[in-house]
């Protein structure tokens, strides 16, 4: 009997350990200088706490961790070491969550994700790279308030990847397209913000059964552009693409038509 | 819908072209409505453009020198338009003023098109 409970205490003193272990937490640059180092010592769901600071590296995430800033996307920059590589690329991993950097500098892509799934990124600026966020081959991912802006290419591209979630993230002034679905479905894009790219806000190319719900795609060359795309479900979605030459001209009308009327008016007067 | 940046400018924009039509016809018959019309118009929009300006500025990125000389640039024209026009040269130069008024107008209309959480050239 003695032995049972013998048995059962240092079990239950194992998995407390084992529990352990899993939830260290590392701090960047107190413990490890780089983020990178800080990656390559982690241990599977070990989280990964970022303090403010400009880091000039390409990460490479290979283990399901957790990486968050301490104070928000404008204190933590990460900027490309190397410009043809990505500036955090997440390969072949489950579980991996990002939250709170600016990601700038690639001329590849911001954030990459290859074949990795259930991931989540959450309130990061990717800027000024290549590509903004890339997924190939990578499903059930989440993102959310996201900002991919000003790239050379497309804000957020995804190509064979399912059942992701695309909520309340920015999109604009890209140099090609906002976001771009390619062979991929079952996605939901839903209040995204997808403005002012120089070809269109979302493409699906080859993509079917995505839902797209409550977007504003405004002043793109085209809104929403769906090419060989079936079963998608689009609305609530705002696209005025022209508002920006018709309104000026309406309101220039309404001041000539508000001049006649209040000339009349002091006539009477 | 739209935020109120937009709502304000789209005024302004009409007030502008009130006041610019209102002003040539002023320039034809002396202390005629038109007159009248110019001023009031012209005032409203002056008011408006304050509006805008205070708006721009109070809003979450703060002031920035880019803004603060694009809005000061913007009052020079108006004051520089309003001082032509009182010195008596109006025949001359008003017309010219008038439309870089309006031109000046539709930038602010197109920096304050509603665009969710952006907007253009960030003014």
């Amino acid at each position: 009997m003695l032995t049972k409970y013998l048995c059962m205490f240092f079990l239950g003193l194992m998995l407390l350990v084992i529990s352990n272990l899993q939830a260290a937490t590392i701090h960047v640059p107190d413990n490890y200088k780089t983020i990178q180092e800080a990656v390559k010592n982690a241990s599977p769901r070990d989280t990964i706490i970022v303090h403010e600071g400009y880091y000039t590296e390409n990460i490479i995430i290979t283990k399901p961790l957790t990486i968050e800033s301490t104070k928000g996307s404008d204190a933590s920059i990460i900027h490309a070491a190397v410009q043809n590589e990505p500036v955090l690329k997440i390969n072949n991993v489950n579980e991996v969550s990002i939250s709170g950097f600016t990601v700038t500098g690639s001329q590849s892509a911001g954030i990459y994700l290859y074949n990795s799934h259930n991931g989540q990124l959450r309130g990061n600026k990717v800027v000024n790279n290549g590509s903004g966020i890339v997924l190939i081959s990578s499903n059930n991912n989440t993102f959310v308030n996201n900002t991919a802006n000003l790239n050379e290419q497309y804000g957020i591209y995804l190509e064979l990847s399912n059942n992701n979630i695309l909520e309340k993230n920015i999109v604009n002034s890209n140099k090609d397209k906002g976001i771009f679905l390619s062979s991929s479905s079952y996605n939901e894009l839903i209040n995204n913000n997808v403005n002012l790219n120089a070809w269109n806000g979302i493409t699906l190319w080859s993509s079917h059964n995505n839902l797209l719900k409550d977007n504003n795609i405004l002043r793109n060359r085209y809104g929403i552009v769906l090419s060989d795309s079936n079963n998608n479900i689009l609305t609530n979605n705002s696209t005025w693409s022209n508002i920006y030459a018709i309104l000026p001209i309406v309101l220039i009308y309404i001041g000539i038509l508000l001049y006649l009327v209040q000339k009349h008016l002091l006539r009477f007067i | 819908m739209f935020e109120i940046a937009t709502i304000l400018a789209s005024l302004g924009l009409i007030l502008a072209t009130v006041s610019f039509i209102s002003g040539l016809q002023a320039l034809k018959s002396k202390g005629s409505a038109d007159t009248k019309i110019h001023r009031f118009n012209g005032y409203l929009t002056l008011i408006i453009y304050l509006s805008l300006a205070i708006l721009s500025m109070s809003g979450k990125d703060g002031i920035k020198i880019g803004s603060v000389s694009a809005w000061c640039g913007g009052l020079a024209i108006i004051a520089m338009k309003i001082w032509i026009v009182r010195s008596g040269r109006a025949y001359k130069y008003a017309s010219w003023m008038g439309i870089i008024l309006i031109i000046m107008w539709l930038i602010i209309i197109y920096t304050n098109i509603q665009l969710g959480s952006m907007s253009f050239l960030n003014l």
